[in-house]
């Protein structure tokens, strides 16, 4: 397949003797004449594979472009281009994200060499991160078979098979049980993440009464809460609509935010669990729908780490009620995926030192 | 002497109206023998002119004289741009004596159709292979155009040296090998522009030459393909 390559330069002569170049070499050839231009492109042209990016242009500046295109595309490369050599914006741009960097006048047959090395290097990574994520799979499918035994094992034990237990052994038990589950349910979320990026996932998806759901739900945290010495509170209306979707991916969601809440929330706080109907705005449509919130007054999140809360592998050094923790936010990521998924939306609202309010709306079918 | 010949100096007027208010006027005079650029007599070449400052690869002037001839053309035209960014709007007005053209433009561009002449009439010899072409300066040129003028520039050359007893190069290698070289000259000077300008609009000029220039090569490869639309009326019988 041909690559495909993006040229933003506001000089049009420019732009086209590039153009004709690389389409001689066999790539497929997009331009723009600024950022803004560039950005649009990119929308319209998902196969773009590699941009080469002017700094001064008008309306909007290479730096800012690739501010931009690396983190809504960070899988695309950039090459940059000046007439003005600059080497601390080089070094900005590079630190920026940008793969290259070549000062004008340019000789073409050396922006070529720049354009297929860059490419050869995004091909291999693609591979690479392929054959790990196809690694990682395996292995996790592999942890699924022990852990199910363990779990069914401990299960057997419980019920007498090994002889009546004391008191102290089923106290163990319990707590190896709960290990087994924990362990058990992370394996899921990491299988259930990788399928979602790989766009393999199946929902299974039957009517759901969310008001009953996080009724049940609310009982088990309450015991969790008061355990930590937290307060618990619901805010329930009377009755919300039904919602289609697949219980069990929900399940994770509403425990991945509380389990989180609890997590951060400092001694003596108080955790609130809400439901309420909403609407939202889709593909400039506003849709009904059913929104579930929770709120903790916790350590709250820095504004430069709101974007990335749920990202995947975002590590976070907090101060929570059990101590300072480097928490790995998988399930957070998970959420996201699942709530997208369902066509909704998930959104969390932070004040640094009084705490978050997570907040996730699904469709409600009409 | 040709009847066609001028005897008054060849001038091309350019007038740049920026949209930050400036009015920027340069008045370019070739010799009407020689096309040789006819300098103003009061002008002191900065540093940046000096033969050994950036020189460019392959100077055939390195050790023979004390100024680079086309920076020191280029050091009156650049000056009052040196702080200019490239894409800065411009209305740039040129008038022969035959016509006046006129284009909304940026600053580089225009500067870019300015610098062209003021390097292939400085006495590099290098440069000196496009000079003739300035007699029927075209600003503004695009790819295409330029395209068309520096191949039939060359072939008519072939032609008076056919006429003359020479071997002419109608497979337009020679070209080919004049843009290489020119190629050089174009990155050095940048690279002297550079030092000698704070923003982008100079460098960006020479820029946009370099890349017009390396553009020949490639089209005189491809047998000028890029411009035979224009002649296959003539070619429908010999095929």
């Amino acid at each position: 397949m041909k690559n495909t390559i993006l040229i933003v330069d506001d000089e049009e002569s420019l732009r086209l003797t590039l153009k004709l170049r690389l389409t001689a070499q066999g790539f497929e050839v997009v331009t723009a004449a600024d950022g803004e231009e560039a950005l649009e492109q990119l929308k319209q042209h998902p196969e773009i594979d590699l941009v080469l990016l002017d700094i001064n242009m008008p309306k909007m500046d290479g730096i800012e472009a690739l501010s931009q295109i690396t983190q809504i595309y960070p899988t695309i490369e950039v090459i940059m281009l000046t007439g003005f050599a600059d080497f601390t914006t080089a070094i900005e741009c590079l630190k920026k994200g940008a793969k290259d960097y070549l000062v004008k006048p340019i000789e073409v047959t050396e922006l070529i060499t720049r354009v297929k090395t860059a490419l050869r290097a995004r091909s291999s990574e693609n591979e690479l991160k392929k054959l790990r994520s196809s690694f990682f799979s395996t292995f996790l499918h592999d942890m699924l078979g022990p852990l199910k035994t363990i779990e069914s094992t401990i299960e057997q034990i419980k019920e007498g098979l090994t002889g009546h237990l004391s008191n102290d052994q089923t106290v163990l038990l319990g707590y190896i049980e709960s290990l087994s589950e924990r362990l058990l349910a992370r394996t899921r979320n990491v299988i259930d993440l990788s399928k979602f990026e790989e766009g393999t996932i199946e929902l299974n998806k039957n009517p759901l009464d969310l008001l009953t759901f996080l009724q049940a739900v609310s009982l088990r945290y309450e015991i969790i809460a008061k355990g930590k010495k937290l307060g618990f509170k619901k805010e329930f209306p009377p009755s919300v609509p039904q919602i289609l979707c697949d219980f069990d991916r929900i399940d994770t969601v509403v425990n991945s935010l509380l389990d989180n809440a609890i997590q951060y929330s400092k001694k003596n706080g108080t955790i609130t669990l809400g439901l309420t109907t909403t609407t939202f705005q889709q593909d400039g449509k506003t849709i009904n729908g059913v929104q579930v919130y929770v709120k903790d007054e916790g350590i709250g999140i820095a504004p430069e780490e709101l974007d990335s809360v749920f990202s995947k592998f975002k590590a976070t050094e907090h101060h929570s009620a059990g101590g300072e923790q480097k928490i790995t936010q998988f399930s957070l990521a998970i959420a996201k995926h699942i709530v997208e998924a369902h066509g909704g939306v998930i959104s969390v609202e932070s004040v640094l030192g009084k705490g978050s309010t997570f907040k996730f709306i699904l469709p409600v079918q009409s | 002497m040709s009847s066609l010949r001028i005897a008054s100096p060849i001038t091309y007027n350019y007038q740049f109206s920026l949209n930050d208010g400036r009015e920027i006027f340069f008045e370019i005079r070739l010799d009407p023998n020689t096309l040789e650029f006819i300098p103003s007599s009061d002008f002191q070449p900065p540093e940046w002119t000096k033969i050994d400052f950036y020189p460019c690869e392959g100077c055939p002037l390195l050790d023979k004289v004390q100024r680079c001839p086309v920076a020191v053309n280029l050091s009156r035209i650049i000056e009052p741009f040196k702080h200019t960014v490239s894409h800065t709007p411009a209305v740039v007005k040129v008038e022969t004596e035959s016509r006046v053209y006129s284009k909304e433009t940026t600053v580089q561009n225009g500067l870019s159709s300015i610098i062209g002449i003021c390097m292939v009439t400085s006495n590099c010899p290098v440069m000196d292979e496009l000079r003739p072409l300035t007699r029927y300066h075209l600003p503004f040129a695009t790819p295409e155009e330029t395209l068309f003028r520096v191949a039939s520039y060359y072939l008519l050359r072939q032609f008076f040296i056919a006429k003359d007893g020479g071997t002419p190069d109608w497979n337009l290698s020679g070209l080919i090998e004049i843009y290489k070289k020119i190629s050089a000259v174009n990155v050095g000077i940048s690279r002297r522009i550079s030092q000698a300008s704070e923003s982008d609009a100079n460098v960006n000029a020479v820029i946009i030459l370099h890349s017009y220039g390396e553009s020949i090569p490639f089209f005189v490869e491809n047998e000028l393909d890029e411009i035979r639309y224009l002649f296959e009326q003539f070619l429908k019988d010999r095929k």
